[in-house]
């Protein structure tokens, strides 16, 4: 491949390769500067949800693949669903990008979401979370709970699904899922066989993250966190972090698209404070 | 990569193969360098394929660095990277 300076001059580059000066005019461009493929920022009105941590907004049109939020149309709307005004500290929380968007979802103080319920497909999270609310729904207390994860003929195949339940009565919590992308290269003494191997779903679908540090592939993008919003189907992630952040909702298939930042992607399932909806009381 | 780093400040035409990064489009050479296209989200189904791209060649940082406050991570990238600043790309 070639580097070329274009002001009239060509550079040869050893490390690159062949050369060419090729001005910007000599042919069309493939795709027109700037142009971007995500779309205007568009929140809709109010969308049903028993799921009351997520926002209100409406589900994407068919092909339209993201669309972007300011935060503060993001807390408008997430206001809108929740019948109040994000806290300080849970706007301290979204302030810290995708990681931030699943946390004040999660609404369990500004924490990294917990990883231990991850699977390597959406479907098996999904399972995972059906199951989990069935247990909540019926639990009398935490060993109730317990109790009635070894009798599930699921729940008791995993992992973490006891010590996963927060502290208080069962009853308050609900399962949630969301999505983390993230690089294999957690630990730089890990050979390569080590590293390709990691993070990869067992025979259960379960990936151990235990050994997960939140480092980054070197120069690039840390992670992308995906929160999965039952009432649109979407998914909620972010570019960064503040200043400058953006939120963005996005078909899976988007949020999931080929990045060189990731090579895994973890389908997460805790558990969320149960609230209710803004619109619940005013209309039941 | 030092070469791009003597190029810096410079109008280049770079040619790799178009890819897709978080933080937006990237041109990706051979010996693995990268760099970003600025105004550009994603190349669609120009990824994979191969591309001239022409621009001024900055480096700056693409987010905000990483922070840990009491064990919460924050969303962001280390350091700088290289980007083309006012861009026009080509099918190579």
């Amino acid at each position: 491949m070639a580097a070329v300076l274009g002001v009239g001059v060509t550079v040869g580059l050893a490390a690159t390769g062949g050369l060419g000066v090729r001005p910007a005019s000599a042919a069309p461009a493939a795709v027109t500067a700037g142009e971007s493929l995500a779309s205007s920022p568009r929140p809709g009105p109010g969308a049903e949800s028993t799921d009351a941590v997520a926002p209100e907004a409406a589900p994407l049109p068919a092909g339209v693949k993201t669309r972007t939020w300011t935060v503060a149309r993001y807390a408008a709307a997430w206001r809108r669903a929740n019948g109040r005004e994000m806290t300080d500290r849970e706007r301290d929380a979204l302030a810290r990008g995708c990681i931030g968007v699943t946390t004040v979802n999660i609404e369990r103080g500004n924490i990294n979401p917990p990883l231990g319920l991850s699977f390597g497909t959406f479907d098996k999270a999904r399972a995972v979370q059906t199951a989990l609310d069935a247990v909540l729904a019926g639990a009398t207390g935490r060993a109730d709970y317990a109790d009635r994860v070894r009798r599930d003929p699921l729940l008791s195949t995993l992992d973490n699904v006891t010590g996963a339940l927060p502290g208080g009565d069962p009853t308050q919590w609900t399962a949630v899922v969301f999505s983390k992308r993230f690089h294999s290269g957690q630990d730089s003494g890990w050979t390569a066989e080590e590293t390709e191997r990691a993070f990869r779903p067992d025979a259960r679908g379960q990936v151990d993250m235990t050994d997960y540090r939140y480092r980054a592939k070197p120069g690039y993008v840390n992670f992308d966190y995906g929160w999965y919003d039952p009432a649109t189907g979407d998914w909620w992630h972010a570019n960064h972090a503040e200043p400058d952040m953006e939120i963005y909702q996005s078909t899976l298939r988007y949020y999931s698209r080929p990045l060189l930042d990731f090579d895994r992607q973890v389908y997460s399932v805790t558990f969320a404070k149960k609230a209710t909806p803004a619109w619940y009381s005013s209309t039941n | 990569m030092v070469f791009l780093d003597e190029l810096v400040g410079l109008t280049v035409t770079l040619r790799g193969t178009a890819a897709d990064a978080h933080r937006g489009a990237v041109v990706r050479g051979d010996a693995d360098w990268v760099v970003y296209v600025e105004g550009l989200a994603d190349w669609g189904t120009t990824a994979g394929r191969p591309v001239e791209v022409t621009g001024l060649l900055v480096e700056t940082p693409l987010a905000p660095e990483p922070e840990v406050r009491d064990g919460a991570v924050s969303h962001g990238a280390a350091g700088t990277r290289h980007v083309l600043r006012g861009a026009t790309w080509r099918l190579a």
